[in-house]
């Protein structure tokens, strides 16, 4: 049960490779692993939290203004994990910068809030905020860890290949773009050869 | 061709059914075009690369044997590359046709002489591999693959993309005491706007290609020679060198700083910008590249007023010294819309009223 | 009519909850946020004097002078501090930077920026020499990020140039750093010119006129 919530998750309903959600904040930090990383937990940590409340409040939220309702519900938390960050995780905080409030806008966590958190039962929805936001936070490290390596020759601000000149590229922009593309052709080769076999 | 010979005996009914159906079996159906015409992508990039001989000549010469190696090395990635990814997609071999062959010439043209070999292969693969074979294959790139490497190495290695390497024959630019830049540079940081004849001094090394810059793009007079083999086999047309180099030439007589258009001043500066840097090299062989530009004629002229423009706007106020290579990129992405309006009317239809 | 008052009742309800969770949420986190400050400040100050130099804080009078800034002194060196703030890429940049009495930079160290992670955050990078394999698990050494070990001994009272095409700092040898001082010129981080110039342009507008002002304060008072 909990496996195959983490396979649909993490594999089939990946919120970046497969859904396509959320590629703004993946190409902003998803520049070196440590930014990647910090993003996914905290969009993890929100997307868990707004799910549970939303669900919980799925008979009461009004059809007609459920989506400002969702939005000041996740509001709410992306101010909370940063006041919790700048008091307890300083040196996060000053890296990951403007993006935790852009969490609120990122488009998983609206998603799933109206496409599973308003319908299902809430432990059905921690759980699909967990692993969704596992999800979220896998291929953000998948991207993150080619990113960081190719772009500047690092891991965890760690050097990594003896001798190799950095493609700044990759930390830019089009890099972002060329490898979510990349690893997004490799998912899906390796979901229709599964499909095929 | 088969014309009936006079002496032959006039067939009878059975044998001409057998002849009809016969020709049936054989015939050979296939949409327009039937006329066949002996130009082929092969016999296309062969001229291609026939034309750009000459400036690999003047790069030797300039250079040394490094620009030979550089070239070298860049050609031999670009083919083992489509090679490669060819091979694994299970497609048909294109290595055939010797495109690969022009893209990493002109790669290789597109970059400093000093400019490691490893960093060159790195180029030409992903000219290859991602602006070419990821969309398809020649014909399929929406935009011109030589320059999207040199774009993706100007973005990865900027420092090592504009270190600039002197001549064999004495000051890099071609004026005294200037030592490590190529003729934009010099222009954009180094000139006061008053030594004007120091440019004016510059005109004839700039010609023959006695300056600073990239391998391919200096000797003007090479690149030109190219061009006219390459005019003569009607293998590009005049209406995008033309409008590009005229346009440049254009903006930089009218906006060249002084307020007063019948100087010599300001003829000198528009001669300086349209023999310096890689206006001609793209003019000549990247904008009039047939898979990225526009095919109507009026498509063509826009696609090159555009570049110039663009060219003209990232020399004068960009951040960079050049800006051939990133207006010919820009404006590839606009050839579908370019070629959208500029589709010529089928003959006789109506205009319709707006 | 009531479906109006139903529905915004709801949110207001919603809302107001909300707001309660988050001003729970900063009470607790308001004097630990407060603390983290006080200390990132009293970093980054130290960072911009040698070590060992006592560091007071003091308050200019008039406009041209700033309202806070410190006097770091050893014997006889003095070392003014100031901070900065100027607009960067994205939000502002607020930073600290000493100089001595000439105006040669002692040095500088960001305190907050909000630059684009990567880019322009990398002010703030620290380059560590070790490998992934084997600096991992050991202690991570913290000192002062290349980009402001870049600024000491440049003269801020002299125009200070952006050198954007030998490569960033840190990968270059004594003879270029030394060439880059003699030039009075800093490297750019590459892909973010921007930061870089938002930076230099902070120290000349700002610490310029602030180290003249306070010079003749002490100079109608002396």
């Amino acid at each position: 049960m909990i496996k195959d919530e983490l396979r649909r998750g993490i594999i089939h309903e990946n919120p970046i490779l497969v859904l396509a959600l959320g590629l703004c904040p993946s190409l902003a930090v998803s520049t070196s692993l440590q930014n990647g990383f910090g993003m996914g937990m905290a969009a993890t940590f929100v997307l868990a939290c707004s799910n549970v409340i939303i669900s919980s409040m799925r008979r009461i939220i009004p059809d007609k203004v459920r989506i400002p309702c969702f939005i000041v519900v996740i509001a709410a938390f992306v101010t909370m994990v940063q006041l919790i960050m700048k008091a307890y995780l300083p040196a996060l905080d000053k890296q990951l910068g403007i993006f935790v409030p852009l969490i609120v806008v990122n488009c998983i966590i609206l998603g799933r809030a109206e496409a599973f958190a308003s319908k299902n039962s809430i432990s059905k929805s921690l759980v699909d905020g967990i692993v969704i936001g596992l999800g979220f936070t896998f291929s953000l490290c998948i991207l993150s860890i080619i990113r960081e390596i190719l772009g500047s020759n690092k891991l965890l601000g760690l050097k990594f290949f003896p001798g190799y000149e950095p493609m700044t590229i990759f930390i830019l922009a089009p890099g972002g773009f060329f490898t979510i593309a990349f690893v997004m052709a490799v998912v899906r080769y390796l979901g229709n050869r599964r499909k095929g076999a | 061709m088969t014309t009936p010979s006079v002496t032959r005996p006039k067939p009878d009914f059975q044998s001409q059914v057998n002849d009809v159906k016969r020709e049936t079996v054989s015939l050979h159906i296939s949409s327009s075009p039937h006329i066949r015409h002996g130009e082929s992508v092969r016999g296309i990039m062969l001229w291609v690369i026939a034309a750009l001989i000459p400036s690999l000549i003047a790069s030797v010469i300039f250079f040394g044997f490094q620009a030979l190696f550089l070239t070298s090395v860049s050609v031999i990635s670009a083919v083992l590359a489509e090679w490669l990814i060819s091979h694994l997609l299970k497609r048909p071999s294109s290595t055939g046709d010797f495109s690969a062959v022009v893209t990493g010439l002109l790669l290789a043209y597109n970059v400093s002489p000093l400019l490691p070999w490893w960093m060159v292969a790195i180029g030409s693969v992903f000219a290859i591999g991602v602006a070419k074979m990821a969309f398809g294959g020649l014909g399929g790139n929406f935009i011109n693959p030589a320059l999207a490497g040199r774009a993706f190495l100007m973005a990865s290695y900027p420092a090592a993309m504009t270190s600039w390497k002197a001549t064999g024959f004495g000051s890099l630019s071609g004026i005294d005491g200037i030592t490590s830049a190529t003729p934009l540079e010099y222009f954009k940081s180094g000139f006061s706007g008053e030594n004007i004849s120091e440019l004016q001094n510059a005109l004839g090394n700039l010609f023959i290609g006695n300056v600073g810059g990239c391998i391919g793009e200096t000797s003007v007079i090479a690149l030109l020679i190219g061009a006219m083999l390459l005019w003569y086999k009607k293998i590009i047309g005049f209406r995008i060198p033309l409008f590009y180099i005229g346009t440049v030439f254009f903006l930089f007589w009218i906006f060249n700083g002084s307020g007063d258009v019948f100087s010599s001043r300001a003829l000198t500066i528009p001669l300086y910008q349209i023999l310096s840097g890689g206006l001609m090299l793209g003019a000549l062989f990247m904008a009039t590249d047939m898979v990225t530009s526009p095919i109507t004629p009026t498509g063509k002229i826009i696609f090159a007023l555009g570049c110039g423009i663009l060219t003209f706007v990232i020399r004068k106020f960009g951040g960079y010294p050049e800006g051939v290579s990133y207006s010919i990129l820009l404006m590839n992405l606009f050839v579908p819309h370019i070629e959208r309006y500029t589709k010529p009317r089928i003959y006789g239809e109506v205009k319709k009223r707006d | 009519m009531i479906d109006i008052i139903k529905l915004s009742f709801m949110l207001t309800i919603i809302s107001v909850a909300a707001a309660l969770l988050i001003a729970f949420t900063n009470l607790k986190t308001r004097d630990r946020i407060h603390e983290q400050q006080q200390v990132a400040q009293q970093n980054a100050l130290e960072q911009v004097v040698p070590s060992g130099m006592s560091i007071n804080e003091c308050n200019g009078e008039n406009p041209p002078c700033p309202q806070q800034y410190w006097i770091a002194q050893d014997g006889t060196d003095t070392v003014f501090i100031f901070k900065i703030i100027n607009k960067g890429y994205s939000g502002n940049i607020t930073y600290f930077v000493g100089t001595d009495r000439n105006g040669s930079i002692e040095g500088m160290s960001i305190l907050e920026q909000s630059e684009t992670p990567g880019l322009g955050s990398r002010t703030q990078e620290e380059i560590s020499d070790k490998y992934f394999w084997n600096g991992l698990f050991s202690k991570k050494e913290t000192g002062k990020s290349w980009f402001s070990q870049q600024f000491k001994g440049i003269n801020l009272n002299e125009q200070i140039n952006i050198e954007k095409s030998v490569g960033e700092w840190h990968k270059l040898g004594m003879e270029e750093k030394e060439k880059l001082i003699s030039d009075n010129a800093v490297t750019a981080i590459t892909g973010a010119t921007i930061s870089t110039q938002a930076v230099v342009n902070g120290i000349q507008d700002q610490a310029r006129s602030y180290l003249k002002a306070i010079q003749e304060s002490n100079d109608d008072q002396g």
